[in-house]
């Protein structure tokens, strides 16, 4: 069903993204939590992560833990159980639970069960025999051929002889089956906790040479960026922190605009702000610590590093990213701002500085045809002219209390207010670049209303919108 | 001094042109230009349009084009670019402006554009310099500089030059205040000197009047696929691309007057072509060696004349047939006859059932053609009521063939006259509110949501108005400048052209080379070609145009009569049923027909016709000429139906103000029903001349494009019908009437031709329903029912249908003696070759399969096909359900090795579940549609008695009428929101007894929307409203009874 279709069913249906990477998340994190009662605390099936989007994947989603060895160390089963609901209903999760002999029927009874909670003893069959065939966590394709037999209950499909199940269906189907019964045994995968990267070297001493400091920093960045390798991540973001004797420790931060996994790259940005670093009584270990990391893309990579020509943009923006990154240890990034070109034909609109150096700017090719003053003015500054009309430069212009005679000038170019915003929709300017007698060139403008173009001379108004260094 | 502009575009240069040529002409007119240029993009779709114009206010138009010439073709694989790159790309050609001197080089620039056109895809052009240079031959051209880039302008003029003289091409500047203006101009002046070219001046027009700038910029954001806020540098940076007055241009060129007049000296040679000088020729083909066209005419009317009366020519017809070959010559219709018989004879030679349409159709003369099957003799058709000698209209024959073998007539044409001869006519594909304020909207920026909100507030009739109040009741904010800047614009945008598409079959045929008289392009269609000009185009130029139709209903009679003639122990050609000797005027078939029992009948089958017959009740075939035309939006729009009813009832009399308008009127009872008697109502009526009625008829038709037009008649017919004496009120209402017509108007002539095929199919349904349910079932789809409910009335009419069954089934549904054998093309998913593998195997051994392995074997089909096969259950002569078919099925692989293949052994299926007996009409259903066994709903009767709830058949019984509180239940079949209802849904519903009409009111629908749009099954509560036979229950409230059959699915018509 498409959304416009869940619409047109649904006037007001509110509309959620289904969201599997942040689901798996979560999911991870309740398992990690869960491990406190039972080290065999997994996801249910095991996630390819590679097929994330799949809806199909929802409905595996959930935990399973084997609390075979921990019923003592909770006070047994009931309690334990009580415990899990009343925990994760904490965490404004409304859970439904099932305990079973195996996980197949744990897993089928927790979603199928019409309960949510459920707990079985031994006896394994009248619990399943009318549960339906998605039950038993099979394929959607096995699913509707069993369906088009009529065979849509547990029950029904036990009446089959395995030998013709296997037939039709291959392995898959009897393995779950099996294991839905007990008869075959089911692994649980528990969740470890991901450790980010974190190596240390501690001095017997303290060291006071930076020599020393800088080339032990530089044997942990280069142990550092070989594991990156091994995993093909790059860095994002670093920390060095220095214990000093006798004092707070010192932190480098590194931040990346764009991310690496090269020691030429990374070593320059960090060695000027070591030398700089105050090293008080001598340094006692350094620690690095991957804050951030990205996977690399490798096929991209080795293909910048083998291409002889890389295009213009890709050379602008890696040269950019080197400005950036050298900047960025000295200003604070946020006081960066690059001038970005704009895609309007008003002057005041066709750029601006934008504070995200790696956006790109507009049509470059039309803006680079246009002659523009090298000074723009912030507002255009209204000046009492001497002028010809209709479409006449002018003859003299008042400027910073002087007369200024016009040597020469060109234009019009007429440009008019873009009609579809709120400001002077109206608007019409018709620009000339003017040399003054004093050399100087300036932009200036006459303001005229709309459709009534040339004629009324009182009501032009001139303005200076620019000028010619 | 007289300055012509060169350099114009329309909106023909689709989103580009912010004018319609008409508004181009007309606004030169005004400004006192004495002629204008119209140089659209690589196009001359517009340029008829204009000379018609250009005629009306008396200005010369200069026809003219504009290239993007490159240096080399794209590759291969940019051909499929997106649009918006190609868009940029356009920055890169220099415009070079195009205008023939004399008729031949007219011809080379049509072909010039025909070649651009064939080698890129569809709706672009790419040419090279050395085509241009190829067909440069009296052309005049202007190299357009826009831009000051010296280089490529060299290059470019360079290459012209090769063929151009000097004299014949001039370097276009314009003062449209561009950032330089003045470094172009001096660009100009020096490669003017350099290459010893003059100047012209021209304002590079994309609109009439400055007021439309900003449907330009809009029209500009379209066309590259961005919005108004993104659009930056890709509009135009200020709005002076407007038709300036010819003294603005003087003035703005004043220090270049050489330049001004050089646009006369281009105009004064550009005039040297009109658009009158192409003349048309109809293809000598038609008419052999030593004939004139009338004697062949005549000799081949009177052979069919005796052929189609063995008996003798009725006097009657004889008459006819002289007085319409009088008039035919008179008209100098003769090539025009000859054509379409041309035509005609080749499907009747392949056996390809065809019927003509149209006005000139209904006449004696194409009886004895065999154009059409109206018998002269036996129908009062007037030949001169259609081809009237005053009006001068180009004839009009359509001709409709069978759907499945149109294709054989197209190629037919085009082998027998070449593609350079023959090419289907352009159907231009216009703005309609939905798409303009679609378009417009997302251009402005509104977000998707706003923009859908818009569009479903524009009343879908009058989509110019826009219902203030819809758009608050939907949320929308009124007074927001966008929205309120969308609305504006959309309504000039409507009716703007958006494309060309080729037309439903209309061909021309010329005697020369048509790419000589206008440009050619490839369809969408592979195989066809479609020239530039649409219909109203060919007919302002006077070209002949034929249309060749597909009509599925064809393809059944024709079926139809092969199952009846194959019974036919004679095969003599008198004794086989054939089209024009189906008994005329059958009662039995009109008392079919006013039981509104005609299911899959042509045209008076669909649900608002069923509900008209009962009260129409139909007696001969003039009647079902009418009911054809009554159950149109025009009428209905134009309350046309209610008083024509009334009076047929005898309710009320029909009044006419004088005997002249009671001729008119009087067939119809007073109630103007066809497009003809609107025209004669306004000549005889207004006073009009028949060319201003025919004017009106367009009009009419274009109402919706351009209502000042109408409004313009509207004045016209109202002082005119004062003036001849009538009464304000009668005029009023003749207006509205008129006005009803526009855009659905069905002609009489073609409702006779349609009414003549609905007699037909009921009459096979009356007498053969068997052969007439097969037919229809082998012409699938077509038609307004499903086969499942064609099924069903068929056995309502004690057709015995036989189930699919691999032993017995073809492909295409059989007869059995008097049964009907159901074929395989009635199963899902099944493909013919498959269905035909089974069929040739069956055949080899013997008529019997000794299992479903060996089927599977022996033919080589897929699994797909058998479970395809099983899942229609057409296996029960192998002693195989559904179920246990399936079951085997299962284990078939088949990629598997034959010898590991029969190591499997058989196994056996009772381990399988029963299947109860509502499962299997569900599955019958869910794989087919229909089901032989049972209908779903019986199985639910005794929950339903339960509840009171009647059976459909119930309905019908008069006292239960007007009951308001009936509960009624069954399977959904139809579900419909007709556009005349005024926001009421329909819904036809089935159960065992047969189906129920529902109305449902917009309060109601949205109430219970999910379960309307979605469940299969449903139980309606309301009020039964019955006038005579016709019943409907109006619905108050709904309840899904989809549940009682979990996992049941089937297909029902959605809203349309």
């Amino acid at each position: 069903m498409t959304v416009t279709h869940a619409r047109a069913l649904v006037g007001n249906a509110e509309i959620a993204r289904f969201e599997a990477k942040s689901d798996l998340t979560l999911l991870r994190a309740i398992a990690r939590w869960a491990s406190r009662y039972t080290p065999l605390s997994g996801l249910c099936c095991e996630f390819n992560s590679e097929d994330l989007d799949s809806v199909h994947q929802q409905l595996h989603s959930g935990i399973t833990l084997d609390i075979t060895g921990s019923l003592r160390l909770f006070g047994g089963e009931d309690v334990l159980v009580q415990t899990l609901q009343e925990q994760l209903r904490s965490f404004s999760l409304t859970p439904s639970i099932a305990v079973a002999p195996t996980v197949g029927t744990a897993w089928a009874l927790a979603r199928f069960g019409g309960k949510t909670l459920t707990q079985i003893d031994q006896n394994i069959q009248p619990h399943i025999k009318t549960l339906p065939t998605r039950a038993l966590r099979i394929d959607s394709l096995s699913r509707e051929k069993l369906a088009e037999v009529g065979i849509t209950e547990i029950q029904q499909l036990l009446q089959i002889s395995p030998g013709a199940l296997l037939d039709r269906f291959g392995l898959p189907l009897l393995m779950r089956i099996r294991q839905l019964v007990g008869h075959e045994d089911e692994i649980i995968m528990p969740v470890r906790e991901v450790h980010q990267p974190h190596l240390l070297h501690t001095f017997s001493e303290p060291i006071g040479e930076l020599a020393t400091i800088a080339s032990v920093t530089q044997k942990l960045l280069i142990h550092l960026l070989r594991t990156l390798e091994e995993k093909h991540e790059l860095v994002r973001s670093l920390v060095l922190i220095y214990q000093r004797a006798q004092t707070t420790p010192a932190q480098i931060r590194l931040s990346l605009s764009a991310p690496s996994a090269a020691f030429d790259y990374l070593w320059p940005l960090l060695l000027p702000r070591l030398e700089k670093l105050n090293l008080g009584e001598g340094i006692l270990s350094i620690s690095l610590r991957l804050l951030r990391q990205s996977r690399a893309d490798t096929r991209a990579s080795s293909f910048l590093d083998s291409a002889q020509e890389m295009d213009h943009s890709t050379t602008t923006t890696r040269l950019l990213d080197h400005l950036l990154n050298g900047f960025g240890g000295e200003i604070s990034r946020e006081r960066i701002s690059k001038l970005q070109l704009l895609n309007s034909h008003l002057p005041e609109r066709s750029f601006r500085f934008s504070s995200d150096p790696l956006k790109t700017d507009a049509d470059f090719f039309r803006a680079q045809i246009l002659i523009r003053p090298s000074t723009l003015f912030e507002r255009p500054l209204a000046v009492k002219t001497i002028a010809l009309l209709p479409d006449k430069p002018p003859s003299q212009v008042q400027w910073r209390e002087r007369s200024f005679r016009v040597v020469s000038g060109i234009g019009p170019e007429r440009i008019r207010g873009e009609w579809w915003r709120g400001d002077h929709p109206d608007e019409i300017r018709d620009y000339f670049r003017v040399q003054l007698e004093s050399g100087t060139w300036i932009w200036i403008y006459r303001r005229v209303s709309p459709l009534s173009v040339p004629s009324k001379a009182a009501q032009t108004q001139w303005f200076i919108h620019g000028v010619w260094a | 001094m007289n300055y012509t502009e060169l350099q114009v575009v329309s909106n023909f240069s689709f989103l580009r042109g912010g004018s319609h040529p008409e508004e181009l002409i007309q606004q030169a007119a005004y400004l006192g230009y004495r002629s204008v240029a119209l140089a659209d993009y690589h196009s001359l779709a517009g340029i008829v349009r204009a000379q018609v114009a250009a005629e009306e206010v008396g200005l010369r138009l200069l026809v003219g084009a504009t290239v993007l010439p490159r240096n080399a073709l794209p590759e291969f694989e940019n051909l499929e670019e997106p649009f918006p790159s190609s868009a940029l790309l356009e920055r890169n050609f220099l415009p070079l402006l195009l205008y023939p001197t004399d008729r031949a080089s007219y011809g080379r620039l049509c072909k010039l554009l025909t070649r651009g056109k064939q080698r890129a895809p569809k709706g672009e052009c790419y040419l090279l310099f050395e085509d241009v240079c190829e067909f440069s031959d009296g052309l005049q051209g202007v190299f357009a500089l826009q831009r000051t880039n010296r280089s490529q302008a060299v290059e470019a003029i360079s290459s012209l030059l090769r063929s151009f003289p000097r004299d014949a091409l001039s370097l276009g500047i314009s003062r449209s205040y561009g950032p330089q203006d003045d470094e172009t101009m001096e660009l100009a002046c020096t490669l003017a000197r350099e290459f010893e070219l003059s100047l012209v001046a021209t304002n590079d027009v994309h609109y009439h009047h400055p007021e439309r700038a900003m449907l330009q910029d809009v029209l500009t954001c379209i066309r590259i696929g961005t919005t108004i806020h993104e659009a930056g540098y890709h509009l135009f940076a200020n709005h002076e691309r407007y038709l300036k007055p010819p003294q603005e241009m003087e003035r703005l060129f004043r220090s270049l007057p050489q330049a001004i007049r050089r646009s006369e000296e281009i105009a004064e040679r550009a005039a040297g072509f009109s658009l009158r000088q192409v003349q048309y020729h109809y293809p000598h083909e038609i008419i052999p060696a030593g004939f004139t066209a009338l004697e062949y005419l005549r000799q081949e009317t009177w052979k069919g004349a005796k052929q189609k009366f063995p008996e003798g020519v009725p006097e009657k017809v004889s008459k006819l047939i002289e007085y319409e070959l009088q008039l035919i010559e008179e008209l100098k219709y003769e090539e025009y006859f000859l054509t379409v018989y041309d035509i005609v004879t080749f499907a009747r030679s392949q056996d390809i059932l065809c019927q003509g349409r149209g006005s000139a159709a209904n006449s004696a003369v194409c009886f004895c053609l065999g154009i059409t099957s109206v018998n002269p003799g036996e129908m009062e058709m007037l030949f001169e009521r259609f081809v009237s000698k005053e009006r001068r209209e180009p004839p009009d024959i359509d001709v409709d063939f069978e759907h499945e073998r149109r294709e054989e007539v197209i190629q037919y044409v085009y082998n027998k006259y070449g593609r350079h001869r023959a090419a289907i006519v352009a159907e231009v594909i216009t703005y309609r509110g939905r798409s303009a304020i679609r378009d417009v909207g997302k251009a402005l920026g509104l977000s998707l949501d706003c923009v859908n909100a818009l569009a479903s507030a524009i009343s879908r009739w009058e989509s110019r108005e826009v219902r203030l109040e819809l758009l608050k009741s939907a949320g929308l904010n009124t007074d927001d400048q966008a929205i309120l800047t969308t609305l504006k614009l959309m309504q000039t945008l409507l009716g703007f052209p958006r494309h060309l598409s080729q037309h439903v079959g209309g061909f021309v045929i010329a005697n020369d080379n048509l790419s000589e008289i206008v440009p050619i392009e490839n369809a969408a269609m592979e195989d066809r070609t479609v020239i530039e000009w649409d219909k109203d185009d060919i007919d302002a130029l006077g070209m002949l145009k034929v249309d060749v139709l597909a009509l599925g209903m064809l393809t059944a009679i024709r079926k139809m009569f092969e199952f009846i003639n194959s019974t036919n122990p004679s095969s003599l050609e008198e004794d086989l049923l054939r089209l024009h000797k189906i008994p005329a005027d059958d009662p039995d078939v009109y008392k079919m027909i006013s039981r509104a029992d005609t299911i899959g009948v042509f045209q008076i089958e669909s649900r608002a016709q069923m509900s008209m017959l009962p009260r129409h009740r139909p007696e001969k075939f003039y009647d079902l000429v009418i009911q054809v035309a009554i159950v149109r939006p025009g009428p209905i729009q134009g309350n046309m139906v209610h008083p024509y009813l009334r009076r047929r009832a005898k309710q009320e009399e029909a009044v006419y103000p004088d005997e002249r308008i009671r001729a008119v009127l009087e067939r119809t009872l007073g109630v103007p029903l066809f497009q003809e008697q609107a025209m004669q109502l306004a000549i005889v009526g207004a006073g009009f001349t028949p060319g201003e009625a025919d004017q009106l008829r367009r009009a009419i038709a274009g109402w919706k494009r351009n209502s000042k037009l109408l409004l313009a008649f509207h004045d016209r017919i109202m002082s005119g019908m004062r003036s001849q004496g009538y009464s304000e009120e009668f005029a009023v209402n003749c207006f509205e009437q008129i006005k009803g017509f526009s855009g659905y108007g069905f002609p009489e002539s073609h409702a006779a031709s349609f009414a003549l095929l609905a007699y037909t199919s009921s009459w096979l349904k009356h007498h053969y329903p068997a052969a007439f349910t097969a037919g229809l079932l082998n012409s699938q789809p077509m038609g307004f029912y499903q086969p499942a409910q064609l099924i069903r009335d068929a056995q309502n009419h004690q057709v015995e249908v036989r189930p699919i069954d691999i032993h017995f089934s073809n492909w295409d549904c059989t007869l059995e003696g008097g049964a009907l054998r159901l074929g395989m093309r009635l199963v899902r998913g099944l493909k013919k070759q498959e269905a035909e593998k089974i069929v040739q195997t069956r055949t080899r051994l013997g008529g019997k399969f000794l299992s479903l392995r060996s089927l599977w074997r022996e033919s080589g089909v897929s699994t797909k096909t058998l479970r395809a096969l099983a899942a229609a259950d057409a296996f029960h002569s192998l002693q195989l359900s559904r179920q246990t078919a399936l079951w085997q099925i299962q284990k078939l692989k088949d990629h598997l090795l034959p010898l590991l293949e029969q190591i499997q052994a058989e196994d056996d299926d009772s381990q399988l579940p029963l299947l109860s007996e509502a499962t299997l009409v569900l599955q019958d259903y869910a794989q087919t549609g229909f089901s032989l066994k049972a209908h779903p709903v019986s199985f639910l009767r005794p929950l339903l008695e339960r509840h009171q709830v009647l059976k459909t058949q119930e309905l019908y019984e008069k006292e239960r009428w007007n009951r308001s509180n009936a509960r009624i239940a069954g399977m959904v079949l139809v579900r419909q929101q007709p556009e005349t209802a005024s926001g009421l849904i329909f819904m036809t519903i089935e159960d065992e007894t047969g189906i129920a009409n529902l109305l449902v009111r917009r309060e109601v629908y949205e109430q219970y929307r999910p379960i309307i749009r979605q469940s299969t099954f449903i139980l309606a509560y309301g009020s039964v409203q019955g006038v005579e036979g016709v019943v409907h229950v109006l619905v108050r409230k709904v309840e899904d009874l989809s549940r009682a059959f979990l996992g049941y699915s089937s297909q029902s018509r959605d809203f349309h």
